[in-house]
């Protein structure tokens, strides 16, 4: 073989690594989960008259990275909710199809590709989003599209009060102070040490709670904010256990909260911990060093209602798991993209385009939800859920304490 | 002070590791002068063969640290029979090398989220716990880690200086051809760098992953730091990249007695910076002429 024709093979192996490359970190996983044979709502079956078109519904969620544990139960609980209305004949006669993109656990820039990508080549008629920074950088250019953006795990409290973006979280800054209220009384000292992930979601949290915590007589004697998606927390907590505090409060989501948990016991702090958040891939990091552990979260409780716990049966059969709260919250928003497309169909609007959802909107006064009675909107955008105190034991799973807020 | 204690324990603890996967890194760059980004993969997959293992096989510490160096050993030396050799044979450009290793790495990674799902794997064996003295504490898997990498190290330059096997890999990294022509069977030597080099890195993963959880991205930063700690050190030696490693665990750690923890990667990175610019061949590295 010649000297170009070898320079020409090196150059295709190259193209060649480059487009696996590619293929494996760019542009986000796309993905369209139709229903599969043999899952309900497969094959259109209780449909009695032909379907009127597909009203397709954007998720831009953490499908890879640190936080693929959000991803993965968002997407279940939702494409749970399209498969149930579609095998009871879809949303006025349309059908509902999801469209997956990733922001790759929190990067804003993926976010808005996605978003870009949904609006402009798959035409969805509204974007259910994750994670604080990813949804700031959607809304503005979702709302420039007239489309609703609905975000069910977003804590921050800078999501409120933009056009059409709407919450069912329950907001950092309303589930820290609980936490913190319930802990004030139980601990004897009242020096608090915090962690927290430095970026909006994690700085807003972080400057509401040193204002309530002062306010209540308390001391904060440490401040570690990082980088979101750290591992190792060695140098943060030295430094926090230097300080000698009581309590540490750890502002963050994801697999974070496990490390951090974990790594503080393995540096002998023996302060109490206490949080925002808890999922099964925390109690999987954190092991038996969790035990004690004391956070506020949402409540989904299946004896709330019938609608509860016949969700909470359905993914259960499905998934082979229990649903957790972000798993209901967007099967919630899956039902309530459904009762917008019924409204704009009895206003005669085409629900397959999003100002058709963003007009019908205002007319609805209230959703079904999973989480009791029904779900309303607040005018800033926010919903009022149920929160509780949970204790963290041996076995990573939750004991609830008390109940903290909410109906 | 007791900060200052804490911080240089785990500082040393962890910088030992890191010379042991600059050392294990430096030695198939140094001889083959390939830029294994996929050493990356060798250490995820090491820690994935421990999970499987202590699943299916045993809850044992001792046979996930086996398992692990047997799937890093596999995956090193896959690379280098199925990906590297050939390319090497057909002259492709250290660039296209390195591209295909960034890609093995990168698809691998996609291969183990898909086997293993993308939740974080725990090592089914009882937990070590952690060992205090007075203000300062270590976590045993990382005390243990240490030990077991100091101890691969102080072998690895026995087995380079006084084997033949260890002057065939040195006399292959000095000059391939020279060494051909004594009769060294250099693509033979080759593999056997990467086997060792793969497999000296196998328990520092299985004890990260009982000390955390196992995670398909885990060996990014394991050969990130593995390359830091070798051009920090020098090339030129293993000593170098031991240097290197222990140097890196240090600084950044000790940046958080007076900087915010967050900024120990930034104090890291500036560390490399200078030192590139004031000794571009590396602490103990020599300047070619």
């Amino acid at each position: 073989m010649n000297v170009k024709g070898r320079s020409r093979t090196a150059m295709a192996l190259v193209l060649a690594v480059l487009t696996v490359v590619a293929a494996a970190c760019g542009g986000g996983k796309s993905s369209s989960p139709t229903p599969q044979a043999g899952t309900p709502g497969a094959g259109g079956t209780a449909t009695t008259a032909a379907p009127k078109g597909t009203v397709k519904i954007g998720m831009i969620l953490a499908m890879t990275g640190a936080g693929s544990f959000y991803g993965k139960v968002m997407s279940q609980g939702a494409q749970l909710a399209v498969d149930q209305i579609n095998a009871a004949g879809g949303a006025a006669g349309y059908k509902l199809q999801l469209v997956i993109e990733d922001h790759k656990s929190g990067n804003a820039d993926a976010a808005v590709t996605g978003a870009r990508k949904l609006i402009s080549q798959d035409h969805v008629a509204a974007i259910l989003s994750s994670y604080s920074a990813p949804t700031l950088a959607v809304q503005p250019i979702a709302a420039d599209n007239s489309m609703l953006v609905f975000n069910g795990g977003a804590v921050s409290p800078a999501l409120l009060n933009k056009k059409n973006l709407y919450n069912t979280r329950a907001l950092g800054n309303q589930l820290a102070p609980q936490v913190l209220t319930y802990i004030f009384g139980q601990a004897t000292g009242h020096k608090l040490a915090t962690i927290h992930w430095n970026d909006i979601a994690g700085q807003s949290v972080q400057q509401d709670v040193k204002k309530f915590w002062e306010g209540k007589g308390g001391q904060v004697v440490d401040d570690e904010p990082y980088k979101s998606g750290t591992t190792n927390y060695s140098a943060e907590l030295a430094r926090i256990k230097a300080a000698n505090p009581d309590i540490i409060g750890i502002w963050s989501w994801g697999t974070d909260v496990g490390y951090i948990v974990k790594q503080a016991r393995q540096l002998g702090i023996n302060a109490k911990i206490v949080g925002v958040e808890w999922t099964a891939d925390d109690a999987k990091i954190a092991g038996a060093d969790a035990q004690g552990t004391i956070v506020a979260l949402d409540t989904f409780d299946p004896s709330l209602s019938p609608a509860a716990q016949k969700f909470a049966d359905a993914y259960k059969a499905k998934y082979n798991e229990p649903a957790e709260f972000y798993a209901a919250n967007y099967y919630d928003l899956v039902y309530v993209v459904k009762t917008l497309v019924e409204q704009a169909a009895k206003d005669g609007k085409d629900p397959t385009q999003p100002a058709s959802l963003t007009g019908a909107f205002p007319q609805v006064k209230s959703f079904p939800t999973v989480y009791g009675a029904e779900l309303k909107f607040q005018r800033d955008g926010s919903a009022v859920k149920p929160s509780a105190i949970y204790a963290v034991q041996t076995d990573g799973s939750l004991k609830k304490l008390t109940s903290a807020g909410g109906q | 002070m007791d900060l200052f204690w804490q911080l240089t324990v785990t500082g040393l603890l962890t910088g030992v590791v890191y010379a042991l996967l600059g050392v294990s890194w430096g030695l198939i760059y140094g001889t083959t002068r390939t830029f294994h980004f996929a050493h990356g993969l060798a250490y995820a997959c090491a820690a994935y063969a421990a999970v499987a293992a202590t699943q299916h096989l045993a809850g044992n510490l001792v046979v996930g640290i086996v398992a692990g160096v047997l799937g890093a050993m596999v995956v090193g030396l896959a690379c280098e029979l199925l990906v590297y050799a050939p390319l090497r044979r057909r002259a492709t450009l250290q660039l296209g090398i390195f591209l295909a290793s960034l890609g093995i790495l990168i698809a691998g990674q996609s291969f183990l989220q898909i086997g293993f799902g993308p939740d974080a794997q725990t090592l089914k064996v009882p937990s070590l716990g952690i060992q205090i003295w007075g203000p300062v504490a270590a976590s045993r898997p990382l005390l243990l880690s240490s030990g077991i990498a100091a101890l691969l190290v102080l072998a690895l330059a026995l087995f380079l200086q006084r084997t033949r096997l260890g002057r065939e890999i040195r006399a292959t990294a000095r000059n391939y051809d020279l060494a051909e022509l004594v009769g060294i069977r250099s693509p033979q030597v080759y593999a056997l760098t990467f086997a060792i080099g793969s497999a000296m890195i196998g328990p520092a993963a299985v004890l990260f992953a009982l000390d955390n959880v196992a995670t398909p991205q885990m060996g990014v930063s394991a050969v990130l730091y593995a390359f830091i700690a070798v051009f920090l050190g020098g090339l030129e030696s293993l000593w170098g990249a031991v240097i290197g490693g222990i140097a890196l665990g240090l600084i950044a750690q000790w940046s958080s007695l007076w900087l915010p923890a967050y900024w120990q990667t930034t104090a890291a990175f500036a560390l490399f910076f200078l030192v590139l610019v004031l000794r571009p061949a590396g602490i103990l590295g020599r300047v070619a002429r």
